[in-house]
């Protein structure tokens, strides 16, 4: 079960507002490959891991994407942060406004609202497991594109950071996946 | 190795894989893990050399605004090193070295934390520095509003 360390896992200090950015970082909080799905997926197929190291690593990444959904949060929260009614009206975020005053809400960059059909739980091992692979691989490739379209030092540093991680995750849930794929051939 | 891949008359029956990883003939051997040290992995996001790729070459950086900061980073950077070798381990349960260096990073953070924790009040309900008057936990800042 869940405890919580009152500090982020990797520190978030966002100097300049920029709700532009907000508005495409927040795909990685209630998006199809974002942080909030990842959390969910890994925290759901736990259940169905057929042994120890299927059900370590499923609940230990899913909290770690928890504390992704913080830095995430952490950041939409400085990028807005002290904006205006007019700022807010210029970046198009009136509607987000009207809906949630200055609060968050797990949308995708289009306000789409999350869903929990953007992950799946097959109970097949292998099948959630490369899923999980692809997950990885897709929050990846959206943090580079997010990359793409900053060049604020402070925005770059998590976000190259959480990219990193990715790229962790997929490396243990590939070792596991091929080890799982193994045993079903004997 | 006992267990159903295919349904066969709509029966579910559970895998059951053996759990008997210690004696397991496929355990990845490392010569050596080669690993960061703490403070280098905590920035790059990654405590293993062979997995880390630059996008653009962009490295994060840490920039510390005062000593609160920077204690509260280490404190960071010890219990990231022990978490990325506790994934590691997940799926390499036989690895003695990695065992051991996660406890010496965990140690070590915990350490570092009780002695941040008297400065600045608890960061954990479990500790000790809880034990103050009024109720700290309360206490601004919390982690999203930065400003330390």
């Amino acid at each position: 079960m869940w405890i919580y360390a009152k500090r982020l896992q990797f520190p978030v200090n966002i100097k300049k507002k920029d709700l532009a950015m907000a508005k495409n970082i927040v795909t990685q909080y209630g998006g199809s490959n974002g942080e909030l799905a990842a959390a969910l997926r890994y925290l759901n197929q736990r259940y169905s891991m057929p042994d120890d190291k299927g059900k370590a690593l499923l609940t230990d990444i899913g909290t770690e994407e928890l504390a992704h959904v913080e830095m995430i949060s952490t950041m939409l929260y400085q990028l807005m942060r002290g904006s205006t009614i007019e700022e807010l009206k210029e970046a198009g975020l009136d509607g987000h406004f009207a809906e949630h005053g200055y609060g968050l809400y797990p949308t995708d960059a289009n306000g789409v609202p999350f869903t929990v059909s953007y992950f799946a739980t097959t109970g097949d091992p292998v099948a959630d497991l490369a899923e999980d692979m692809a997950a990885e691989e897709k929050a990846r490739a959206v943090y580079e594109n997010l990359m793409d379209l900053t060049k604020d030092p402070d925005i770059l540093s998590p976000l190259s950071w959480l990219r990193q991680r990715e790229i962790v995750h997929y490396e243990r849930f590939k070792e596991l996946y091929d080890e799982y794929k193994n045993k079903l051939k004997k | 190795m006992n267990y159903n891949y295919k349904y066969p008359n709509k029966v579910i029956i559970p895998y059951q894989y053996n759990n008997d990883y210690y004696h397991d003939n496929n355990f990845r051997s490392e010569n050596g893990l080669e690993l960061y040290n703490y403070e280098e992995g905590y920035k790059l996001g990654n405590m293993f050399k062979s997995l880390y790729d630059d996008y653009k070459s962009i490295i994060p950086t840490i920039k510390v605004n005062s000593e609160r900061e920077r204690e509260l980073n280490e404190i960071g950077a010890l219990t990231f090193a022990a978490h990325d070798l506790d994934l590691y381990l997940d799926v390499n349960p036989n690895n003695r070295e990695a065992i051991n260096l996660y406890y010496k990073f965990r140690s070590l953070g915990d350490e570092k934390a009780k002695a941040y924790e008297s400065n600045y009040g608890p960061i954990n309900l479990t500790s000790n520095a809880i034990n103050k008057y009024p109720w700290s936990w309360i206490k601004s800042p919390w982690p999203w509003e930065g400003n330390l």
